[in-house]
């Protein structure tokens, strides 16, 4: 029940050059929790709307346990789906009460008033609203609006809850605590989920598995582990946190991966993972997490560099330290370190790099 | 969509069709007599003329007269603003044909109320005003038409982001360069739109140009379209003029629409900063002394003598014991059966009319937001159409193609309501756009998605939530249609007169009296239709019910 199965889908918008996405291959598990995270534009939205069937794709098919709800000339309409959503705006209906707002699916669904009432009643406990079923939409918060919205799609008990933003238009502290909320969410009601987000640290948190999406393609399907710490490509990278990105060359090959050495600075030899081979000389580009780019007082090993940016972020410090090298344009590298550990500008520090976290992405 | 597309082209496209054939074909020959006529003869030449000073004229005196209203009450801190607002938009509501009425009443040569209580007081023979005169024309043209500058203006100062004017501020310009710099050219393109809109308006003004021109006179292009269909009519010369009138107007629009959509972007910065109020000191009295003088000509005078004239019993003995009764209200109301055929025919096609039309306008205005049909931005542009036909060429055209029509329906109230349908569809389809625009379709799409017929999703989520301003709209073509005397004025008979139609005729007829009250009649209709509309609308639709505990 609610296993998601997109197959090769693509659409061109009319009168675009581009299509808004192409070649989507997708499998999602039943009871799975899937993330789409890119920038804005990238069609993360677009598949959401495809997978609703407010759209209708031009190519490949939408399957639901493997009856297909989209292909070309044909669609399921979107009320006869079984799905839920969740918009950025909530979308709650203003002349409705919270209950009235939750019952409207089931009412559609000619189910007795005893039993409307006991679902509804069931779902707003479960979403913490038991004491709100009477107020009024613009009564509440936007958190409280937020699980109306929920408590609106699941009461249906759809097979797959389609959420498009849903935590953007809440303030930080308000977005980390339903992070967790929706995972567990998820878990109790057993539902597949679809999240759409722009924010990698948010697709991180919920989702059992992440696509990295970028010009209306899939980079990367993989755990949230998987696409931070072995992104496939520059742009998984990129858009997974901030990253280092630094061309090498080859030198030799070592156990199971490589050794390169920095392009900007010669004495940077590193012995990275590598998953094929590569002859030696050839150009690689290797992308290094700040918080893998360890800094320290002159005392510790590495190479001499001077901080030139240092920002105090709480838990975290942000760094921009300078590896003056032989000759030429020194090489920058951003280095994140615990709050505390806060270097000021102009410090001398060293500088060293664990190989073994670094990633080739060319 | 192939249905609302097809009654769209057979409203709009075939009255225009007939009208342009009939003015080239004479005979069944083609022919261009009937411009020649217009272009060689004077008195036709003299019309062009006239209608285009009407144009003018009253477009720049509305621009004199809104702009500054505008300013005082959109950005500064002069006293009664929101009254002086609700006075100039009710202005705007009135029928201009009232207008022109009062004013014979107040500037008549000799008999005005103006001209002997001036006479009266000066000690000289004769007041010195003419109603039936090409400057009192423009005057009591302006008078209708300074609210859409009024509206236009007044809006985009409001929209104005402030952030724009304090960054000109914090570079050191004073509250007078600012103003002049920076805001003044920012509202410009709706200064020109109003004033664009303004003449739009008034060279259409069939009502006020019949009412205070041909007594002098004073013919323009509607008055002689009226006049060469009298007997014997001639219609290819009648519609050569429409012709012309319809050119006119569209030059108006065209340039209109390419004026608002260069600046109107940089206007509206809509970051939450509100205007910024400027503070008038002394000066404030010296603001609401304008608005006051403008509202005073515009509303206060006129509307007082309607008033008055409504309950005298002979007009010249003026406001003294024994000539003051409610015999006029009882005639229009209860004794003449004309009047009450009038009021009830204008009442069932005001409704008619509001109803279809509006259904019309929500079924063009969900095509165009809702789909991606191809054709639907033609369909808009067909909607916007009848913007550029004046009432009285719409008329000559209505009447031109039903006459080639087997089926006769000259004389029955039909052929009025397809003339205010055509009239009011832009009214309805904007209404109807604005409303539904408001409605989000992720409201509407969260209501398919948990398992919403596409039907049920509009009956139970979008129209109740677009009703308020549904309602609105239904109004903004009720008001309208039960003041229609441009086209109604060709097309009525006996049988179907109207109320604005019987107020013309009984003013021809010189029957003042009966004329002021039946004018108070429609104006007390339309008030109590805005009121009941408002409170309707008014109820806390969103935001929910009071008292609800939270």
């Amino acid at each position: 029940m609610g296993r998601l199965r997109l197959d090769g889908v693509g659409l061109r918008y009319a009168g675009r050059d581009a299509p808004a996405v192409q070649d989507l291959y997708l499998d999602v598990a039943d009871r799975e929790f899937v993330a789409l995270v890119g920038p804005s534009g990238c069609g993360k939205s677009t598949t959401l709307r495809l997978i609703a069937g407010f759209l209708k794709p031009d190519q490949g098919r939408i399957l639901v346990d493997d009856v297909v709800l989209s292909e070309p000339g044909r669609s399921v309409p979107p009320e006869r789906r079984s799905m839920g959503m969740v918009f950025q705006s909530f979308a709650i209906w203003p002349h409705l009460s919270v209950f009235d707002n939750v019952a409207f699916g089931l009412a559609l669904r000619r189910l007795p008033d005893a039993a409307v009432r006991d679902r509804v009643r069931r779902m707003l406990a479960m979403v913490d609203l038991a004491d709100f079923e009477r107020a009024y939409p613009s009564q509440l918060s936007g958190g409280q609006q937020q699980r109306v919205a929920l408590a609106r799609s699941l009461v249906v008990e759809p097979r797959t809850l389609l959420l498009d933003e849903p935590l953007s238009s809440l303030d930080a502290n308000l977005r980390d605590r339903m992070c967790g909320e929706l995972k567990a969410l998820q878990r109790r009601t057993g539902v597949t989920f679809v999240h759409v987000t722009h924010d990698q640290t948010e697709a991180i948190a919920v989702a059992d598995r992440i696509a990295v999406m970028h010009g209306g393609r899939i980079e990367q399907l993989g755990t949230p582990r998987e696409v931070y710490l072995r992104p496939a490509n520059r742009t998984v990278a990129d858009a997974m946190g901030a990253v280092n990105l630094v061309g090498a060359h080859v030198v030799g090959a070592d156990g199971g991966g490589l050794t390169v050495r920095l392009d900007a600075h010669p004495e940077l030899v590193l012995s990275v993972p590598a998953s094929r081979r590569r002859p030696a000389g050839a150009e690689v580009l290797l992308a290094i997490r700040p918080e893998d780019v360890a800094i320290g007082e002159r005392t510790a090993p590495g190479i001499d560099a001077v901080v030139e940016e240092a920002s105090f972020r709480g838990t975290l410090s942000d760094h921009l330290v300078a590896l003056s090298g032989a000759g030429k344009a020194p090489l920058r590298l951003r280095a994140r370190t615990l709050g505390r550990q806060l270097f000021e500008i102009g410090h001398p520090v060293r500088v060293s790099v664990d190989g073994a976290r670094c990633v080739l992405v060319d | 969509m192939a249905a609302s597309a097809a009654l769209l082209l057979a409203l709009v496209g075939g009255p225009l069709v007939a009208l342009a054939v009939q003015s080239i074909v004479k005979d069944g020959r083609l022919s261009l007599d009937a411009y020649a006529a217009v272009i060689g003869r004077s008195l036709y030449y003299q019309a062009l003329l006239n209608t285009l000073t009407v144009g003018i004229g009253s477009a720049v005196l509305a621009v004199v007269f809104g702009t500054p209203i505008a300013w005082a009450v959109a950005r500064t801190d002069m006293p009664l603003r929101r009254a002086v607002r609700t006075t100039v938009t009710a202005a705007y509501i009135a029928p201009p044909f009232l207008l022109a009425i009062a004013y014979v009443i107040l500037a008549a040569p000799n008999t005005g109320v103006l001209n002997t209580a001036i006479a009266g007081l000066l000690g000289v023979e004769r007041g010195p005003f003419n109603a039936y005169t090409m400057p009192a024309l423009v005057f009591v043209t302006s008078l209708h038409t300074f609210p859409v500058v009024f509206l236009l203006v007044a809006a985009a100062l409001e929209s104005v982001d402030a952030s724009l004017e304090q960054a000109a501020r914090v570079l050191g310009a004073g509250r007078v360069r600012t103003t002049l710099r920076i805001t003044l050219p920012l509202v410009l393109p709706s200064i020109l739109a109003g004033a664009l809109l303004s003449f739009v308006s008034a060279i259409a003004l069939f009502g006020s140009q019949a009412i205070l021109g041909i007594p002098g006179r004073v013919y323009t292009l509607p008055t002689r379209v009226y006049q060469v269909l009298g007997y014997p009519p001639d219609f290819a010369l009648a519609s050569a003029l429409s012709m012309l009138l319809v050119a006119l107007t569209v030059v108006a629009l065209a340039l209109q629409r390419r004026r608002l959509g260069r600046h109107v972007a940089a206007t509206i910065g809509g970051r939450g900063i509100g205007p910024e109020i400027v503070p008038l000191g002394r000066w404030r009295w010296a603001a609401l002394a304008w608005c006051g003088a403008v509202l005073l000509v515009a509303v206060a005078l006129p509307y007082a003598a309607l008033g008055t004239v409504s309950l005298l019993r002979a007009r010249p003995a003026g406001l003294v014991a024994g000539n003051v009764t409610l015999d006029n209200y009882v005639d229009v109301l209860l004794r003449l059966d004309v009047t009450q055929r009038a009021i009830g025919n204008s009442l069932l096609l005001g409704v008619i009319t509001a109803t279809v039309t509006l259904g019309l306008g929500i079924v063009l205005a969900t095509i165009d937001l809702r789909t991606t049909l191809r054709g639907r931005r033609l369909l808009d542009y067909l909607a916007l159409v009848p913007l550029g036909i004046p009432g009285i060429v719409l008329a000559v055209a209505i009447l031109e193609l039903w006459l080639r029509l087997p089926v006769n329906l000259y004389g029955t109230l039909l052929i009025l309501l397809i003339a205010y349908v055509t009239r009011f569809i832009p009214l309805a389809v904007s209404s109807a756009r604005a409303a539904l625009g408001q409605v989000d379709t992720s409201l509407e799409e969260s209501a398919r998605i948990v398992g919403a017929t596409w039907w049920t999703a509009q009956r139970r989520v979008t129209l109740p939530l677009a009703r308020p301003a549904l309602l609105a709209g239904w109004v903004l073509v009720f008001v309208p249609t039960i003041q229609e005397l441009s086209a109604s004025v060709l097309l009525f008979t006996p049988d179907t007169m109207t109320l604005a139609v019987a107020i013309f005729n009984f003013q021809d007829n010189g029957r003042i009296e009966l004329v002021s009250a039946m004018g108070v009649v429609m104006l007390v209709l339309a008030s109590v239709v805005v009121g009941a509309a408002r409170r309707l609308a008014g109820r806390p639709v969103i935001g929910g019910v009071a008292g609800v505990p939270t």
